[in-house]
C-alpha cells in the first residue's frame, strides 16, 4: 500500500495533474453554481475535454475535481439564492439561505466551505485506508462473484430509491441494461437490436445517453419553467462581507463535522445511497441530537443545520469512490459517469485496477486531498466574485448548454444519427421526469450492463449450469443480499400502498 | 376504475411493457452461427432474461395501486410542479431548433449553423438586443470551432462545402501543423 501511495503521490503531484485539479475544481465550482446544472451534466460536458487529455490519470483527476467542485458550487447557490442546483444541496438551503437572508452570507459560505473541506478530507482519509484492503479482497473474486456483486449493486439502487419508487427504479435499471445490449458487443460477432440502423452498430454512445438523460432535460426544464432557480425575493442586499466564523461557532460545528463525515462516508460507500440521502440523514440526525433550544434554530439559520448536510454530502461523494475504484461498480449516477469515462479512456475498471493502474487508483485518491485544499483556499475567497457570474443571462446560458450537449454526443460517435437519438432520448427523459421515474438508475444499468452480461456468460461457460449460484459462498451471499435489497423495501412499499388504497376506498 | 388510475407513470410502464415484448421477440430473431446454437450461453440468453424481467416488472407497475408519497424524498426536486403554466411552446421550439441544427451541422458548415442556432435560441429566450447578442455569439462560435476542431481534434467543416474562405484554408494548414506542435 505504501508503494501504491508513493505512485499516487508521484501521479497526483505532477505539474499537469495539479493544474488539472485546479482547473477541474474551478470549472466545477463555477458551473455548479449556475442553477439547474448538476454535477452529472457538468461532468458529461467535460468528458470530451478530459478524453482529449489522453492520459487516463489526469483525465480522471480532472473529472473528480469537477465533481467535488460542482458539489461545492451547488451549495453556494443554495445559500445565496435558495436555488439548489443539485438534490444533494437541498438540505444545505434549509439553514444556509436563512443565514444569508439575515446578512450572514459570508459566514454561511465559510461554514459550508469548512464543513465540505472537513467532510471531503476525512472521507479521503477513510478512502485511503479502506480502498486498498477492499481491493485486495475483491481480487479473490471470479466471474461468478462479479456477476453477483453487480446484481447486488443494481438492486441496491432499488433499496434506496424511496418509498413508492422501488419498482420504478428497478424498471429504469432494466431499461439501462436493455440499452446496453444495442450494437456490437465484445462477446458475440453480431450486432444486436440495431433495428437495421447501421449507425447503431457501435451501440448507444455513453456520452449521448448522459447528455440526453441529464444535461438536456436540465437545460430544457429552465426553458419550460422560467421561474425555476430564479433569485428569490430581494436578493440584492446580500453583499458577501464577513467570511469569518467565531470560536463559539467553530466549537459547535466540530462534533457535527466529526460525526457526519464518518456517517456520510459510510452512506456513500453503499451502492445506491449517495450524497443526497447522506445530506438528509445528516440533517435529520443532527436535528435530533441537538438540545431543544438548538433544535428551535434548525430551519431558521442554525450553523449545525448548515454544517451537517454539507459535511455529509461531501464525505458521501468521496465514499462513493470506494466501490467505483475497488470493485468497478458505480454506486451513484455520478460515479457511473466517471466509470464510463474511464472505460472510454481504455482502462478496465475492477479490482485489478489497483495492480494494473496504480497511478490511476492512488493518483485520484491523493488528488482529492489537494482538491479539497483548492476548494477551501482558492475558491472560498473567490466566491464573492464568482457569485456575480451567477447572473449569466439565461438567453445565452441555455443555448450554450444545448450546444455543448449536442457537440459532446457528436464528438463521441461522429455521426448525426447519434444527435437525433439524443434529442429523442431527451424527450423521453423529460417525460420520465414528469412521471417521477428516477433517471440515474438508467445510466448505472447502462454502464454495468456490458460487464453483467460478460460475467454471466463466463460463469455459465465455465460452470455449465446454474450451480455456481449456490455453491460459491460469496456468490450466494451476495445474491441473497440482492434479493433482500428488493424484497424488504418492496414489502414496506406494498403495505403502504395497500394502506393507502384502503384509505382512498373509504374516503371516496 | 377512476381516471386517476391511468396516470402518466402507468402509461409509461405500459409503453415499457410493449417495448420489452418487442425486445423479447427481437431476441428470438437474433441470427446465430451454428456453433453458437450449441453454447450454453447464447447471444440471446441474457437479452431474454432481462427482457422477461422488464416485462414482468413493467406489468406490475402498470397494475399496482398508487404509491403513498414519501414526504422525506423530494419528488424530482419539485421540477414538475405547476406544469400547466410551463412554457411548452418554447420547449417545442427548442426541440425543432436542435433537430434542424443537427441536420445542417455538417452540410451547412459549423460556423454558420452554430451562429444561427445560438442566435435563434437566445432570441426565443427573450434576448432582443440583436446588436449585442450577434457579435458575442459570432465571436464565441469561432472560439468553439477552434476548440472542437483544433483542441479536441474533431473533423468539422467550418463553412458549407464549395464555400472558399481564407479561414477554411488556414485551418487546413493548421491541421497539418497541429501534430508537429502537439508532438513537441
Amino acid at each position: 500500500m505504501l508503494e501504491g501511495l508513493m505512485t499516487g503521490l508521484a501521479a497526483a503531484l505532477s505539474l499537469k495533474a495539479i493544474a488539472m485539479v485546479v482547473i477541474g475544481c474551478l470549472i466545477g465550482t463555477f458551473i455548479g453554481m449556475l442553477p439547474g446544472l448538476g454535477p452529472m451534466s457538468i461532468i458529461a460536458i467535460m468528458i470530451p475535454f478530459a478524453v482529449s487529455l489522453g492520459d487516463p490519470t489526469t483525465s480522471l483527476i480532472m473529472l473528480a475535481g469537477v465533481y467535488y467542485g460542482a458539489v461545492f458550487g451547488g451549495s453556494t447557490s443554495s445559500i445565496l439564492i435558495n436555488a439548489p442546483g443539485v438534490p444533494s444541496t437541498v438540505a444545505t438551503s434549509f439553514d444556509g439561505y436563512p443565514l444569508a437572508r439575515a446578512g450572514k452570507a459570508g459566514k454561511a459560505l465559510t461554514i459550508a466551505a469548512v464543513s465540505s473541506f472537513a467532510g471531503g478530507t476525512i472521507g479521503a482519509i477513510l478512502l485511503t485506508m479502506f480502498a486498498g484492503p477492499l481491493a485486495e479482497f475483491a481480487k479473490t473474486f471470479w466471474s461468478a462473484e462479479y456477476f453477483a456483486l453487480m446484481v447486488a449493486g443494481l438492486t441496491a439502487i432499488a433499496a434506496f430509491a424511496g418509498r413508492g419508487q422501488v419498482l420504478k427504479a428497478i424498471l429504469m435499471v432494466l431499461v439501462g441494461l436493455m440499452l446496453a445490449t444495442v450494437g456490437q458487443g465484445a462477446l458475440f460477432n453480431q450486432a444486436r437490436f440495431t433495428m437495421g440502423v447501421a449507425d447503431l452498430e457501435s451501440g448507444v454512445g455513453f456520452v449521448t445517453l448522459i447528455m440526453a438523460l441529464f444535461a438536456l432535460p436540465e437545460a430544457l426544464f429552465l426553458v419550460l419553467n422560467p421561474k425555476k432557480g430564479q433569485q428569490e425575493g430581494d436578493g440584492q442586499d446580500k453583499e458577501i462581507k464577513d467570511l469569518r466564523i467565531t470560536k463559539e461557532e467553530a466549537r459547535k460545528i466540530a462534533p457535527v463535522i466529526g460525526r457526519q463525515s464518518i456517517v456520510g462516508f459510510l452512506i456513500g460507500v453503499m451502492p445506491g445511497a449517495g450524497a443526497t440521502i447522506a445530506s438528509f440523514i445528516g440533517y435529520a440526525t443532527e436535528r435530533n441530537l441537538a438540545s431543544p433550544e438548538e433544535r428551535e434554530q434548525f430551519g431558521k439559520g442554525s450553523v449545525k443545520g448548515l454544517s451537517a448536510p454539507e459535511t455529509a454530502n461531501n464525505a458521501a461523494s468521496t465514499g462513493s469512490f470506494v466501490p467505483m475504484l475497488t470493485l468497478g461498480i458505480p454506486g451513484s449516477g455520478t460515479t457511473a459517469i466517471l466509470l464510463g469515462a474511464l472505460i472510454a479512456l481504455g482502462v478496465t475498471p475492477g479490482p485489478a485496477l489497483i495492480d494494473k493502474n496504480p497511478e490511476i487508483f492512488w493518483g485520484v485518491i491523493i488528488s482529492m486531498y489537494l482538491g479539497n485544499v483548492v476548494l477551501l483556499v482558492l475558491n472560498l475567497p473567490l466566491i464573492p466574485y464568482i457569485a456575480k457570474l451567477l447572473t449569466v443571462p439565461r438567453a445565452y446560458l441555455i443555448p450554450f448548454v444545448l450546444f455543448f450537449s449536442l457537440m459532446g454526443a457528436y464528438i463521441g460517435q461522429n455521426n448525426v444519427t447519434e444527435l437525433y437519438l439524443m434529442i429523442g432520448l431527451a424527450a423521453v427523459a423529460t417525460l420520465l421526469r414528469f412521471a417521477d421515474y428516477p433517471l440515474p438508475p438508467i445510466i448505472i444499468g447502462f454502464i454495468l450492463g456490458v460487464m453483467l452480461e460478460d460475467n454471466l456468460g463466463r460463469s455459465l461457460r465455465k460452470f455449465r449450469d446454474l450451480d455456481w449460484m449456490y455453491e460459491r459462498p460469496v456468490t450466494l451471499g451476495l445474491l441473497i443480499v440482492a434479493v433482500l435489497f428488493v424484497l424488504v423495501p418492496l414489502a414496506s412499499d406494498w403495505r403502504a400502498r395497500m394502506g393507502r388504497a384502503k384509505e382512498t376506498a373509504q374516503g371516496d | 376504475m377512476s381516471s386517476r388510475w391511468f396516470t402518466l407513470d402507468r402509461l409509461i410502464a405500459l409503453v415499457i411493457l410493449i417495448i420489452a415484448l418487442a425486445y423479447i421477440n427481437a431476441s428470438f430473431n437474433i441470427r446465430m452461427l451454428p456453433f453458437e446454437l450449441r453454447q450454453p450461453f447464447k447471444p440471446n440468453t441474457y437479452p431474454l432474461a432481462i427482457g422477461t424481467l422488464t416485462a414482468i416488472i413493467a406489468f406490475f407497475v402498470t397494475v399496482m395501486p398508487p404509491a403513498a408519497a414519501d414526504p422525506t424524498i423530494a419528488k424530482s426536486g419539485g421540477d414538475t410542479e405547476g406544469w400547466r403554466e410551463f412554457d411548452w411552446l418554447r420547449f417545442a421550439i427548442f426541440f425543432v431548433l436542435m433537430i434542424v441544427y443537427a441536420t445542417f451541422l455538417r452540410a451547412g458548415g459549423f460556423i454558420p449553423s452554430t451562429i444561427i442556432f445560438l442566435f435563434l435560441g437566445s432570441l426565443v429566450l427573450g434576448e432582443r438586443r440583436v446588436w449585442i447578442s450577434l457579435p458575442i455569439i459570432a465571436v464565441l462560435t469561432v472560439g468553439l470551432w477552434y476548440l472542437v476542431t483544433q483542441v479536441l481534434g474533431i473533423y468539422m467543416p467550418a463553412w458549407p462545402s464549395g464555400f472558399a474562405v481564407p479561414f477554411g484554408q488556414s485551418a487546413q494548414v493548421f491541421n497539418a501543423a497541429a501534430p508537429l506542435v502537439m508532438g513537441a
